[in-house]
């Protein structure tokens, strides 16, 4: 149990930051005289306020214990949320925009929120033609193609 | 200054349907531009020039200028309703602008923002008109070492956006500098921490960043929290035009605010090299310095949203005068610009002031004629958009998803930064929840590469000696002071420091 | 009946044959072009390929030529995406000379190799010229040459074509210099009307306001000859210097480059440099770009790759000036 608490989400945020700084300053101390200097500048001082805060936040660790129900239910819908995003981006970067990003806005809406099927469609139908409409044809911007895409077109 | 030239200028818009006719369609156009994330400025330019070819130079510039001008008021829709900022200088409007959507004042929020983008281009036309004959002492007075120093100064800022906690917020400001020192180091041609990632050698591209940091995150929240973005109850008169009235009229009850922030946009758009996206962070760092009651910002203070969208208007005049006058753009989106006057037979340069100031008199007409249509344009259709915030988060968040990988995606056609984006908006989440400030964060990335820059450049000019320049010591007064000022009020207790406070 | 059925095949055969030599120019009907610049909109290069564009589409039966903006890592990422394009014959693009020197001392993250696109041509072919503010002492060459004090000279980012080329001249000609990197398009300028950078090493064209505003004037040229200010060879008295002078000269002559990726099927190239020299000497063309300002001076196909290809053409005691002169400024 107190290694729950300890391992909570602001102490391992507090961490991230801390690492990220020192990997960062340890990496500076690598590059020649001019380029290294304001990033340690920055990333010293950045290190030691993150261990501060880390310390805080280990210090403040027993306050912040929710009840495992309400903690289990909002992690399940971060991760569904984490999940699309991913989703998102990998089918936009296998197939592209114009193909991806209706089919991805119909699944999230009919599988992912459980919308009816006319709400999924039409929202589909509006993403694909503001898309390739608005941006294809109109502007003659190309839109990324997709990598998969790509690949299976030769 | 030749008065009859002014008012000729005038009537030379007005008076031709012709003109005014493509000023009607200009500002829609660029308020959309600015509402699609990644979009609005340089790409919206590049989109107008075939349109605007074959033009006479006059209808072709007034097109570009009134299109060009609005893009920001555009940009302040999504960043009020969703989060979602249209162009990076409207990340600024989000940190106060949504919270009064959650708050059912949607209206207000975009009655306020319009209203200020509009009061900003007018007065950031003036202020064009008045500095004319000043232009060339004021801008050579800055030099690498004015800039450092100007840097300086908006990182302190920091401490100021901190709310609650200090500590966070240093750390996320600071972590925004360290993102702007990945890049392939100008001074030494050495990458640093790009790991040979071609993409981040131009260094992290702060739309992408943005993006990640700020609407992301508001998705995700959204969509594990469910509902809608407001986040009240009853369906409050305030989505509608009273709303919206009520926030135009906010503009003008602060008018103090509203101009000085104008005044401090047009004046960041004038010096080259400093970028507007800065001029929207500095003057909302202002609003709350200088308010009163600072704690109410960041939960939906009104004041929150008229400073940055002042700012962001205004700065446009501003950076027209090194664009036009030196032909050295204000902005990128300056840069663009610069390139379509070229090319319809403009010539910008220190010769504009003595052959062409009647194209001069036009372009700033333009600009504050295109500020009033889009307010008015805006009010008729205020109502339908504040009613947005009601909408089902579900039908918004795929949606809204799609055009944040766009926007990513379109600012350097590269699809890595759509990865970036992906990295980034898990930290972004987290520091959401976990309430840690974000908007330090930006203001990171921006003044980063100018502080760096400046400072290498200063010290190979003049050595450490830069410091003493008379320009830099009033930098440095102004910097110091604001240090000075904030610790005052922590200690005589207007802003909380960080104790036990849930965060 | 047999002979009808021969004349028949004998006919169909033909019209097979033809067919064949007709698709080629056929291929190009109802198709786009992609024109990819390795710059961001708004830039020297984008003006040429957009101002170009509008004339390709002219002489060759396609239906658009679509601008493709690739920026990122000093024209790398554009050149690297051409580079990795189908050589269909659909896909054109422009980049920066400075590239050779890259190549040349072997930069990171360079895909291509130059020699080996299917060059197109190139647009145009400038001098390169120091300009001297007013505001310095430095009032022309040989005062540049005696100075005892460095001289502070301005250029954009090391690593970059126009940091590269100050620092081989500086080196070339024994300059005593104290080069400042960072300064991106017109900030050198501002900076020396301020008085801080005393010379820039740029593109003719770049300083007209600058000079015509009475700032500043030229006092060397390379790369082409200018009226009034002596060329750099003058000044050139080693065979070291004067095979740097050259480098130098070489690539400031190739401006405004353009290829098609390589394996391009030469029949495709062809048509390319055909409607690409129609396009350069079309009197429209040229008349538009002297309205916009921009220089046209322009070569063909062979001419540009034999230039690449000697260019590229070092001895490695070349190379290794070369390496050392660029890396000299960073630490």
């Amino acid at each position: 149990m107190r290694v729950d608490a300890i391992l909570n989400g602001r102490v391992i945020t507090a961490l991230a930051m801390l690492i990220i700084f020192a990997t960062m300053s340890l990496l500076a101390l690598g590059f020649p005289e001019k380029a290294r200097l304001m990033p340690l500048l920055v990333g010293v001082p950045g290190s030691v306020l993150g261990l501060v805060q880390l310390v805080n936040e280990l210090r403040r660790s027993e306050q912040y214990v929710t009840s495992d129900a309400e903690a289990a239910k909002m992690n399940k819908a971060e991760r569904s949320m984490f999940m699309w995003i991913f989703l998102f981006f990998f089918g936009i970067l296998g197939f592209g925009f114009v193909y991806a990003a209706p089919l991805l806005v119909f699944a999230f809406l009919y599988f992912g929120k459980k919308e009816s099927l006319q709400v999924g469609l039409v929202s589909a139908a509006g993403t694909w033609a503001v898309l390739y409409g608005v941006f294809e044809l109109g502007f003659e911007i190309p839109l990324f193609p997709g990598l998969i895409l790509e690949w299976l077109l030769g | 200054m030749d008065l009859s030239g002014i008012f000729d200028a005038l009537l030379t818009i007005v008076g031709s349907p012709y003109h005014m006719l493509l000023l009607l369609i200009a500002v829609p156009v660029g308020m959309f531009f600015g509402a699609i994330p990644g979009l609005g400025g340089k790409l919206g330019v590049v989109l107008a020039i075939p349109f605007v070819f074959g033009m006479e130079a006059t209808a072709g510039a007034l097109f570009l200028i009134a299109m060009h001008s609005v893009v920001h008021t555009g940009g302040a829709v999504p960043s009020i309703l969703f989060g979602v900022p249209g162009t990076g200088p409207d990340a600024a409007t989000i940190v106060d602008g949504l919270p009064m959507t959650r708050n059912g004042e949607a209206g207000r929020a975009l009655g306020a923002a319009f209203g200020a983008s509009g009061l900003g281009g007018v007065i950031g036309a003036l202020f064009l008109l008045a500095v004319l004959p000043l232009l060339r002492p004021v801008v050579l007075a800055f030099s690498p070492a004015e800039f450092f120093l100007l840097a300086l100064f908006g990182i302190t800022l920091i401490a100021m956006l901190s709310g609650d906690s200090l500590i966070k917020g240093l750390l996320v400001g600071f972590f925004g500098l360290m993102m702007a020192f990945v890049k392939l180091d100008p001074q030494t041609g050495i990458q640093r921490y790009t790991f040979d990632m071609l993409f981040l050698w131009d260094g992290v591209d702060i739309i992408t960043a943005v993006l990640a940091i700020f609407a992301i995150p508001e998705m995700i929240s959204l969509g594990v929290a469910g509902g809608a973005m407001a986040q009240v109850d009853k369906v409050t008169t305030s989505y509608g035009l009273a709303g919206v009235f009520r926030g135009i009229g906010d503009v003008f009850r602060h008018w103090g605010l509203s101009i000085r922030t104008a005044l401090i946009g047009a004046f960041i758009g004038m010096i080259p090299g400093l970028g507007g996206d800065a001029a929207s962070w500095i003057c909302y760092g202002h609003a709350v310095q200088s308010s009163k009651t600072p704690e109410r910002f960041g939960q939906g203070a009104v004041e929150g949203v008229i400073a940055p969208e002042t700012a962001n208007n205004s700065k446009e005049g501003g950076s027209l005068l090194p664009t036009l006058f030196f032909a050295v753009p204000g902005s990128s989106g300056m840069a663009i610009l610069l390139g379509a006057f070229v090319m319809l037979g403009i010539q910008p340069g220190p010769g504009l002031a003595l052959t062409g100031m009647d194209i001069v008199w036009v372009l700033i007409w333009g600009l504050m004629l295109a500020n009033v249509i889009a307010v008015l344009m805006f009010i008729i259709v205020a109502p339908s958009l504040g009613y947005l915030s009601y909408v089902r988060g579900n039908l918004l968040i795929p949606l809204v998803l799609a055009l944040t990988f766009l926007g990513a995606f379109l600012s350097h056609m590269a699809w890595e930064n759509m990865a970036l984006l992906v990295v980034l908006s898990v930290l972004g989440y987290y520091l959401k929840k976990y309430h840690w400030p974000r908007p330090p964060f930006v203001i990171g990335l921006i003044l980063g590469p100018i502080a760096e820059d400046s400072f290498h450049k200063a010290m190979a000019l003049w050595g450490p000696a830069f410091l003493l320049r008379p320009g830099a010591m009033i930098m440095l007064g102004l910097t110091v002071f604001s240090i000075v000022f904030y610790i005052w009020r922590l200690v005589s207790g207007k802003n909380k420091p960080e104790q036990t406070h849930a965060g | 009946m047999r002979k009808m059925i021969t004349a028949l095949l004998a006919l169909v055969l033909v019209a097979a044959c033809t067919q064949e030599s007709g698709e080629e120019s056929d291929f190009y009907a109802g198709k786009n072009i992609s024109y990819i610049v390795a710059t961001n909109a708004g830039g020297g290069y984008d003006t040429y390929a957009r101002l170009i564009a509008g004339y390709l589409q002219k002489y060759l039966p396609v239906d658009n030529v679509i601008i493709r903006n690739v920026p990122g890592a000093g024209h790398i990422v554009g050149a690297n995406t051409l580079w990795r394009s189908k050589p269909d014959g659909l896909t054109i693009g422009t980049f920066n000379a400075g590239l050779i020197y890259g190549q040349l001392v072997g930069s990171d993250g360079f895909d291509f190799d130059l020699r080996d696109f299917a060059w197109v041509g190139k647009a145009s072919g400038e001098p390169r010229s120091i300009v001297v503010s007013d505001n310095c002492a430095i009032k022309s060459m040989a005062d540049l040459i005696a100075a005892e004090e460095p001289v502070k000279f301005g250029s954009a980012g090391v690593g970059s074509a126009s940091h590269s080329d100050t620092m081989l001249l500086a080196s070339a000609l024994d300059l005593n210099v104290d080069i400042i990197s960072g300064f991106t398009g017109t900030e050198g300028e501002m900076s020396m009307m301020r008085g801080e950078l005393c010379a820039i090493l740029g593109s003719t064209s770049s300083f007209k306001n600058f000079i015509d505003a009475g700032y500043g004037h030229f006092i060397l040229s390379i790369g082409g000859d200018m009226e009034g200010v002596p060329h750099a060879r003058d000044f050139a008295k080693t065979e070291t210097s004067r095979r740097l002078v050259s480098i130098i000269d070489a690539l400031a002559r190739l401006g405004r480059i353009s290829a098609a990726p390589p394996q391009t099927p030469d029949d495709r190239l062809e048509t390319l440099r055909a409607a690409y020299r129609a396009s350069l000497e079309d009197p429209e063309l040229l008349a538009e770009a002297e309205k916009i300002g921009i220089p046209i001076d322009p070569a063909y196909g062979d001419d540009v790759r034999q230039l690449v290809v000697d260019a590229l053409d070092q001895t490695p005691e070349t190379v290794e000036l070369i390496r050392k002169a660029i890396n000299g400024g960073g630490q």
